[in-house]
């Protein structure tokens, strides 16, 4: 029943603006690319992928929520289902900056052997940078930060992106090289769960709500 | 309060009120400013990039030895940083009215959507004033860690203007984009241009708001007008005058505005020109001509000192070098039973290639054909046996100095033993020999670890993450575990032969033993100890220890189930014996 | 509907406004006049309320029809401009910067109201904090405030540099009944006597504050006077009963547990009472439903 009121409380607008922008800049690059005969790589997708974040950073917000908590529904269920039909459109985008990256890298080893580096790995790590960055925006939205959301949750994410790839000792973990691709893959799978269950707790209703039953009033006479 | 006070109250300042109410845009702009500054300086944002910009900084600088003609830039990279969160936070402020709710409200107010720009606009200079600090702290941790050559101003302030442009631009779009994230994706976008400038050719990573060069670093010295900070300066001046008249341009109906605005776009237009015409122009061949004669034939401008009979060429203000090359290399040689009879040297060398077309853009094929010729003549192509290279632009600093110290020692070892170098030139194929089961490679890590004072074995590790899982080399028939030193793959020195894991073993054993009993035992047999041909055994047992046997296992018949082994495309290469 | 006489640089007319917002007409040939005082302007949701006090804060601009504030044409920019120098305005729907204090966001209205000393900006903001009971809160975040309190903030930045015209668009929601007092105190007590015009849902702010009422249907003007006056168009028309009857326009029980009944007939057994500005103004809307 609130599947209409969920659609249509999503931030389509700024998801696909996010989606559009980083999918624009990888393209202009791969044109770029096939222009002067060298390949995008991994981090050229990388880098496209942030605008997507931006824009997923400012999903988990439920301008409601103080009005919803006092229904019989859960609030959470709003915000949940935003996430949710937001996946799929941020999937998409994936694959297709995927495929431009793929696209270059063809073009440039056609009659060759060479073999570009796996990209699980690189899946792996765009799962736990939208995860992380839904958790950081939900627990945005439960701070005095609230209305700002994105423009917060977003900044913070790009900071522990930057964390994981250059502080030492720690780009051992994700990054690969120095880790390996099955390493560097696990270790984001787990980021991913940590940070999607922190955005369970972080999306949950707040205190308030009663955690016992009513009991029922007595009937009028 | 009762009424009546309330009354008085309202009566004491209505008459003044009014008298002043009519007072001039500019203190009314200043006054807003003076409001804003604090806001923006104070951001949790703009904190947080001066943060982070701090930290890209410091790990960008904390490994090399700071040259200011790079250093600057590196500056900039974190001013880079610091410019996309103060865009963010500028675009915050701008579409702060409308994104709160009080669109209608401030536009029941006398003061108009363009001066409250304006005082946003001139409410920048809390975030010039972060750059500043920015900047400062920055100079300052470089001048301690002993920077090399003086800052360039013109760099400097380029990073200043870097921030306020990117405000500038943050305050354009807030006034017609209140959403965040406009702010998030326009500095996203930013940072993105920043990041892959590079990949343009010739001197078009000049006009971006920033770039990154790894060749900066590589340079003895700058080059006059290179690289072209002043002019930098000026194209971003430009820009930020060009995106602020835009700003009130985006928000002004005032027909008087116009003609100021008008005024701000041609000198935005002309300095931006005038900058990219700057950086555009070709680096003059006189000037490259002597940068490429300086790596060809260093001895024209370095300056050589000879300290204990060794001697050290060093390009001009590297001299505070000096005292970190004597010391292991002294205490190498105190070690020696005998010195070689060629003496050592110790000398920086250049490595700059002319294929950098940020470098030599604008010059022709037989200029490049030239100077690519000069580049292929260094010596660093063809060491002599005698000479220790430090490359230029990798010395490190702070506790990656004890690597280098290392590094020189080993060179120094490897001179005494008489080990050949390897050559590390644009011209040279980057081969090197392995000293198997020689006397000589455990004698010259033995000499090294005791040189540099390095007591605990396990600072040194014998392959990757400390196992013995790690490279491997084929010499003959059979295949060898390598050993790498804490610092080899940074290239402090032009690398000699590649270790091997037994040779080191033999050595960290040697080191544990007393030093008077090593001594007496290389005294003893010194020429043949320096014997391609004598081997680790003969030495063990000359000690008095048992000799370190690792073989590298057989691969398996199977592979293990997620495991792919990948056929080479072509010949592996073997690498050969040290036999000289 | 008679049109007050125009007097240069003291009273605020509108003639023959009209102001639509796509194919609702908001406002349809108003013509009204506002001398000095408070004028309370009455009328359901839709009405045309904040229209119209949109307009004479010059914030939205007429389809059609004139505007004179204190002789000046808000069409004009430079007479828009010396307008809102003159000007006080709460909007109804009324943001604030969350992380601001009182005080800080007080300061920085005051500098968009051009008061740009700052020894004279401090003590205007002081004398509005006192004035509306907030000066307890003064270096309080605004996030951290009640509604009420907000709201006491929405009416302290209206009543910065002492307006000679103050718009106010439901200034008393959100207050409680001791705030209230207080804002009719207030508004009573203003120095410079301004031409003060402000909408409300609350009858009782009209009876007790306004000397003159304007009401608003279906964005035409239907009764302008005193409130006495339109108390008085529902005179005869009002009855007290101890249950509801059908035939009347608008029942209710009250707080005494009889029924108010506003009708063209007295229903049995019912007593006439002595209507009120409600009474009046629900008989006017209830007849402008009719229409």
């Amino acid at each position: 029943m609130i599947a209409r009121h969920v659609v249509r409380t999503t931030p389509w607008v700024t998801l696909i603006a996010g989606c559009l922008t980083g999918t624009a800049l990888l393209a202009a690059a791969a044109y770029a690319a096939a222009t002067q005969h060298w390949a995008l790589n991994q981090d050229a997708v990388r880098l496209a992928f942030l605008p997507v974040i931006a824009a997923l950073a400012f999903v988990p917000r439920d301008p409601f929520r103080p009005m919803a908590q006092t229904a019989p529904t859960s609030a959470w269920l709003t915000s949940a289902g935003q996430i949710l039909l937001t996946l799929p459109v941020v999937a998409v985008t994936c694959l297709a900056q995927l495929r431009l990256m793929d696209y270059t890298i063809a073009r440039l080893s056609r009659g060759t052997t060479a073999h570009a580096p796996a990209i699980y790995p690189l899946i792996a790590q765009l799962a736990g940078w939208c995860a992380l960055t839904l958790a950081a925006a939900a627990c945005c939205d439960r701070s005095r930060y609230a209305n700002l959301t994105g423009a917060v949750a977003g900044p913070v994410s790009f900071v522990i992106f930057a964390l994981a790839r250059y502080a030492p000792r720690i780009d051992r973990l994700f990054d690969a090289p120095p880790g390996t691709a099955h390493a560097v893959t696990a270790a984001w799978y787990i980021v991913a769960a940590t940070a999607t269950a922190l955005l369970v707790a972080a999306l949950r209703d707040r205190w308030q709500r009663y955690a016992r039953k009513l009991r029922l009033v007595s009937r009028p006479r | 309060m009762t009424a009546d006070a309330a009354t008085r109250a309202g009566d004491a300042s209505g008459p003044v009120l009014t008298a002043t109410r009519r007072t001039s845009q500019m203190r009314i702009v200043l006054g807003l400013a003076r409001a804003e500054a604090p806001l923006l300086f104070r951001s949790v944002l703009v904190l947080a990039g001066m943060l982070a910009g701090g930290v890209l900084v410091w790990n960008l600088t904390r490994s090399a030895e700071p040259l200011w003609w790079n250093t600057a830039w590196q500056i900039g990279e974190g001013q880079a940083i610091l410019a996309s969160t103060v865009l963010i936070a500028a675009q915050l402020a701008a579409g702060r009215a409308r994104r709160d709710g009080l669109g209608e409200l401030y536009d029941s107010f006398p003061v108009s959507a363009a001066t409250r720009t304006a005082a946003h606009l001139t409410s920048l200079i809390g975030a010039a004033a972060v750059s500043v600090l920015f900047i400062g702290g920055a100079a300052a941790w470089v001048q301690i860690r002993g920077g090399v050559g003086t800052p360039s101003a013109g760099v400097l302030v380029g990073g200043v203007l870097l921030v306020v442009a990117a405000g500038a631009a943050g305050i354009a779009l807030g006034a017609r984009l209140p959403h965040p994230l406009a702010g998030v994706l326009a500095a996203v976008v930013v940072f993105a241009l920043f990041l892959e400038s590079y990949r343009f050719p010739g001197a078009i990573p000049w006009l971006f708001p920033w770039t990154i060069s790894g060749q900066f670093g590589a340079l003895y010295a700058p080059l006059t007008n290179y690289p072209p900070g002043g002019a930098h300066a000026l194209e971003l001046a430009g820009i930020a005058i060009g995106i602020a008249a835009i700003a009130i341009a985006l928000t002004s109906d005032r027909a008087p505005h116009r003609l100021w605005l008008a005024v701000a776009g041609v000198l935005s237009v002309a300095l931006v020109a005038t900058g990219v015409a700057a950086q555009l122009r070709p680096i003059p061949t006189t000037e490259l001509n002597r940068l490429f004669r300086a790596e060809a034939r260093p001895s024209v401008v370095q300056h050589c000192t000879t300290a204990s009979d060794v001697r050290y060429c060093l390009y001009p203000g590297f001299a505070s070098q000096l005292s970190a090359l004597e010391k292991p290399v002294n205490n190498v040689i105190s070690r020696l039973p005998a010195r070689p009879a060629h003496a050592l040297t110790v000398a920086q060398a250049m490595l700059v290639s002319p294929g950098d077309s940020l470098l030599t853009h604008g010059h022709g094929r037989q200029q490049l054909a030239r100077w690519n010729a000069e580049a292929n003549a260094a010596p660093a192509n063809a060491p002599a046996a005698s000479t220790i290279y430090l490359i230029v632009g990798i010395w490190p600093a702070g506790a990656a100095l004890a690597d280098a110290r290392l590094a020189v020692a080993l060179g120094a070892a490897e001179w005494a033993v008489n080990l050949p170098p390897s050559a590390i030139g644009f011209a040279s194929s980057g081969a090197s020999c392995v000293p198997d089961d020689q006397a000589r490679e455990a004698i010259a890590i033995w000499l090294a670890i005791t040189a540099t004072h390095v007591h605990t074995a396990l600072q040194l590790r014998v392959g990757p993450h400390g196992t013995l899982g790690g490279p491997t080399s084929e010499v003959g028939h059979k295949m060898i575990f390598n050993w790498t030193y804490p610092g080899e793959f940074q290239g402090y020195i032009s690398s000699g032969p590649q270790l091997t894991a037994n040779g080191y073993l033999l050595a960290a054993k040697m080191a544990a033993l007393p030093a008077a009993k090593v001594a007496r035992v290389l005294d003893s047999a010194w020429p043949t100890w320096l014997n391609w041909r004598t081997t680790d055994a003969q030495l063990a047992r000359a000690l008095g220890i048992r000799a370190p046997d690792i073989t590298v296992p057989a691969p398996p018949k199977k592979p293990r189930p997620g495991v792919t082994f990948v056929e080479p495309t072509g010949p592996i290469p073997v690498t050969p014996i040290c036999a000289s | 509907m008679t049109v007050s006489a125009r007097t240069m640089a003291a009273t605020v007319t509108v003639t023959g406004l009209s102001r639509s917002y796509g194919t609702t007409r908001a406002l349809q040939d108003v013509d009204l006049g506002f001398d000095r005082g408070i004028t309370g302007l009455l009328g359901p949701n839709g009405a045309g309320k904040t229209t119209l006090l949109s307009v004479l804060a010059t914030v939205a601009e007429p389809d059609a029809g004139q505007v004179s504030v204190f002789g000046l044409n808000p069409r004009i920019k430079a007479e828009r401009v010396a307008v809102r120098r003159r000007l006080g305005y709460l909007p109804q729907e009324l943001g604030y910067h969350r992380h601001f204090t009182v005080a800080g966001f007080l300061d920085y209205m005051a500098i968009l109201k051009e008061i740009s000393d700052r020894h004279l900006r401090a003590d205007e903001v002081t004398r509005v904090l006192t004035v509306t009971g907030l000066e307890r809160l003064a270096g309080k975040r605004i996030r951290t405030l009640s509604g009420g309190m907000r709201q006491r903030l929405g009416i302290a930045q209206a009543l910065l540099g002492s307006p000679d015209l103050l718009i106010l668009d439901e200034p008393t929601a959100g207050l409680d009944p001791e705030q209230r007092l207080r804002f009719r105190e207030l508004l009573s007590d203003l120095p410079g006597n301004p031409v003060i015009v402000l909408s409300t849902h609350q009858a009782d702010d009209i009876s007790a504050i306004c000397p003159r009422v304007v009401v608003l249907l279906h964005g035409q003007v239907c009764f302008t006077g005193t409130p006495a006056e339109l108390a008085t168009t529902a005179a005869g028309r009002v009855w007290a009963a101890s249950k509801r009857d059908e035939s009347v326009y608008l029942s209710w029980r009250g707080g005494d547990g009889l029924w108010r009944n506003i009708g063209d007939q007295r229903p049995a057994g019912a007593q006439a009472v002595t209507p009120t500005v409600e009474d009046g103004y629900l008989l006017l809307s209830h007849a402008a439903g009719a229409r």
